[in-house]
């Protein structure tokens, strides 16, 4: 079929050049793409994959260790302690989510750290029949992560006082040892993949050619297909209905069972995309060379990546007007969250379309439309 | 690239031109038909400044649609209640966290006195609404109890597939949300349309379309069959007056001819919607020959949304199962989607007036697609070549 129609495409060059047309230069074909690639995959290694890794795995760590403190001495000030390492944590992962490669994605990185909405049914299968196995097995990407650790110690109760007697409870105990469990799970992960990044930087960053293998390609890819389902369908698509007929999906908002934090995790999130499309430095205000840099010297101005940036301040003005709570956000005006969905998508476009164009990057994967 | 489409253009035009003025004109005599139908710019009709476009019944109805879908992925559901959805229109119920707009809609559901059971495969064999309502039971009783079991071959339950997605399926790797909703595009939508609503025995010359009596608002019977077969298509769209690009809102037809309009076939959608609308003023006008023309053109351009989608489905399942790597949540879920397509196949209506592919020859694929295991025994070459007899027709 392709074959097909390329020869056509060919033939009929063919015959229009016999035909003698009068050719006229594209002007975008004008700047020679003699931009130093490997400056971006240095600046975005260093300064912000590195150093969220560096942030991340000790949160991890920390997380790990006050499950392990809680496990000994079920008391209230240890389960609050858990609860604010995790959301710590949690937000941090924002800003690593987006690298799906490499390590991350041998090992399904993402997949077991952050699959939502999570699988009540699966965590309580698992915890009763206490045979599971969370890293080889799909199917429990579901009962695991930060959304199983949301349930462990959000939805188990209405409140803290009541989580507090469920865990104390004797016949609970292989729930504290299912989030144990989870938590060992996490904190294996994310020690190999972290070291990996380590070990691989130098390789890495000096793929810097123009192919599908390359380090920039993969990363840019990753990177906006995590603007499209990352952000855009799992954090407002999917929960505000826009996939499901306009049934809305509550239920699949982030962090569903401390939803309070649902919009801060977005923020954090797109915080996250904003600072890799401009090479900010991780925790930092400085800039290093990125996308946007890139596309400027492709472009010849900042006309493309000021629309861009345009687009991401606006999302984020409009997350900013939504309830803290999507829960209750979607239950009290959807529309609202319908609208920042809408936004992202105008980002979609501009990233995917113009700036790959731009960039003479092809897009590696396939429509993530929910379908 | 650009070039070179200005220069078809300009090859085009030339063409054109030199063909102009090689032709004698005789055509410019002006017919006259005793009835001139003149379309409005929108599907609005009105009479005395009321609107006498309604199908709120085919909105319920599409709604239940896409609400009984949302039942298909959910734990230990009880398949009578299905069943009463599905025969009865009653027993929906809003999902957890429903807006009170939504939890009110549901309820308007519940007593619309509208169902979906008698309307599903209607004019087609007697074996199908059966078959599509066996859907529904063979999930709540085989895998909606078998949640937590990881599927296999010859085992039904769950599976997350590499690329993050988890399907519930049957036995035979079958995602019965899918092969539902799927199927009722051509067992209702397809269906309705083709052999109910735009057929003979509801808009034809017999039918009552005397406009004389009537007062602001108020339809003729013709009229209203017409915008019942428009409701199918269009019943979930927030604004009739924009349709001709469609929003793909709800489960069933409007959101595929989205996506072929958008892919497949550019322009597809502003046919069907244009055909609808020089269809309802040729009715207005009285005028049988042009409300019989566009309501062809209405009944072959839809088919064509299904014969693209049954091949599309079956050519990407075909893909997932050649891959080094097989994501069989994704290979399920195309071809579940590419099944219920092919059953809609005959609800299809060509330009002979006759199904595209007949119940039996239906039937053939899909017990092919069946044998053995099912979807885990399917081969890429037996789906391409499935696919490439579907095509042909297109």
């Amino acid at each position: 079929m392709n074959i097909k129609k390329t020869s056509c495409i060919y033939l009929l060059i063919a015959f229009l050049i016999a035909l003698s047309c009068s050719d006229s230069s594209d002007s975008n074909e004008n700047v020679v793409d003699n931009f130093d690639r490997q400056t971006i995959l240095e600046n975005v290694t260093d300064n912000i994959i590195l150093p969220a890794f560096d942030d991340f795995n000790p949160k991890i760590a920390q997380l790990k260790e006050s499950i392990t403190q809680f496990s000994i001495s079920t008391t209230l000030a240890n389960l609050e302690t858990v609860q604010e390492l995790w959301v710590d944590a949690y937000k941090s992962w924002q800003h690593l989510e987006m690298f799906n490669i490499a390590k991350a994605e041998e090992l399904y990185f993402l997949q077991k750290m952050n699959t939502y909405p999570t699988s009540v049914s699966r965590i309580e299968n698992n915890i009763n029949t206490n045979n599971y196995n969370l890293d080889s097995n799909n199917n429990n990407w579901s009962a695991q992560g930060f959304p199983a650790l949301d349930y462990l110690l959000f939805g188990l109760a209405d409140t803290n006082s009541e989580t507090l007697i469920f865990y104390q409870n004797d016949e609970n105990l292989a729930y504290l040892n299912y989030l144990q469990a989870v938590a060992s799970q996490m904190l294996q992960v994310t020690d190999m993949v972290h070291q990996d990044w380590i070990l691989i930087r130098d390789v890495f960053v000096t793929s810097s050619e123009n192919s599908a293998t390359s380090s920039l390609n993969m990363l840019t890819n990753d990177f906006i297909y995590y603007f499209e389902k990352g952000l855009r369908t799992n954090k407002f698509g999917i929960p505000a209905g826009v996939f499901s007929g306009n049934n809305t999906r509550a239920a699949n908002v982030e962090a569903y069972y401390n939803s309070t934090i649902s919009k801060t995790l977005a923020l954090e999130a797109i915080e996250a995309v904003e600072g890799f499309f401009i090479g900010q430095t991780y925790n930092s205000t400085s800039t290093g060379e990125s996308l946007k840099s890139y596309l400027d010297y492709m472009t010849d101005n900042t006309t493309l990546s000021s629309t861009v940036l345009m687009k991401f301040s606006d999302s984020k003005l409009l997350i900013n007007t939504l309830d803290d709570n999507f829960v209750n956000q979607i239950v009290l005006n959807n529309e609202l969250m319908i609208d920042v969905f809408n936004k992202l998508q105008e980002g979609v476009v501009l990233l995917k379309t113009d700036m790959l164009s731009v960039l003479s990057i092809s897009v590696d994967y396939i429509d993530a439309d929910g379908d | 690239m650009k070039i070179y489409y200005n220069s078809i253009k300009l090859l085009v035009a030339s063409m054109l031109i030199a063909t102009n003025f090689s032709c004698s004109s005789d055509d410019d005599q002006v017919i006259t038909t005793p009835n001139e139908v003149i379309a409005p710019d929108t599907y609005v009709f009105e009479r005395q400044g009321e609107s006498t476009v309604s199908y709120g019944g085919q909105t319920a109805r599409l709604d239940m649609a896409a609400s009984l879908f949302g039942k298909l992925n959910d734990e230990n559901v009880d398949g009578a209640s299905l069943l009463q959805m599905f025969e009865d229109g009653t027993g929906f119920t809003a999902e957890d966290g429903a807006s009170q707009d939504q939890i009110d809609a549901i309820n308007a559901l519940n007593s619309s006195g509208k169902k979906l059971g008698n309307k599903t495969a209607a004019y087609g064999d007697a074996s199908v609404q059966p078959k599509i309502a066996g859907f529904l039971t063979e999930y709540a009783e085989n895998v909606s109890t078998n949640f937590n079991v990881d599927a296999g071959v010859g085992v039904s339950g769950s599976h997350t597939g590499s690329g993050g997605r988890t399907v519930r399926i049957n036995e035979k790797g079958m995602e019965l949300n899918q092969v539902f909703a799927k199927s009722l595009i051509g067992a209702l939508v397809m269906d309705q349309v083709a052999y109910g609503y735009l057929s003979e025995v509801k808009i034809g010359d017999d039918v009552d379309n005397d406009a004389s009596a009537l007062g602001a608002g108020e339809y003729t019977t013709m009229e209203h069959h017409f915008d019942e077969g428009l409701g199918y298509v269009y019943g979930q769209e927030s604004d009739i007056t924009t349709a001709s690009t469609p929003q793909g809102n709800g489960i069933l037809f409007n959101k595929y001819l989205k996506k072929v309009n958008e892919s497949e076939e550019p322009g597809l959608a502003t046919e069907i919607y244009d055909a609808f609308k020089l269809g309802r003023a040729a009715i207005v006008a009285s005028n049988s020959e042009v409300r019989d023309e566009q309501a062809e053109i209405v009944k072959t351009k839809m088919s064509r949304v299904i014969l693209h989608k049954a091949a599309h489905y079956l050519r990407g399942a075909a893909e997932a199962k050649a891959a080094a790597d097989v994501d069989y949540a994704d290979y399920f879920h195309g071809l579940s989607e590419g099944y219920g397509f092919i059953l809609s196949l005959q609800f299809t209506y060509d330009a002979d007036g006759m199904n595209y592919f007949s119940h039996s020859e239906v039937e053939t694929m899909l017990s092919t697609l069946e044998s053995g295991n099912g979807f885990w025994d399917r081969t890429p070459s037996e789906l391409d070549d499935m696919a490439a007899q579907i095509e042909a027709k297109l």
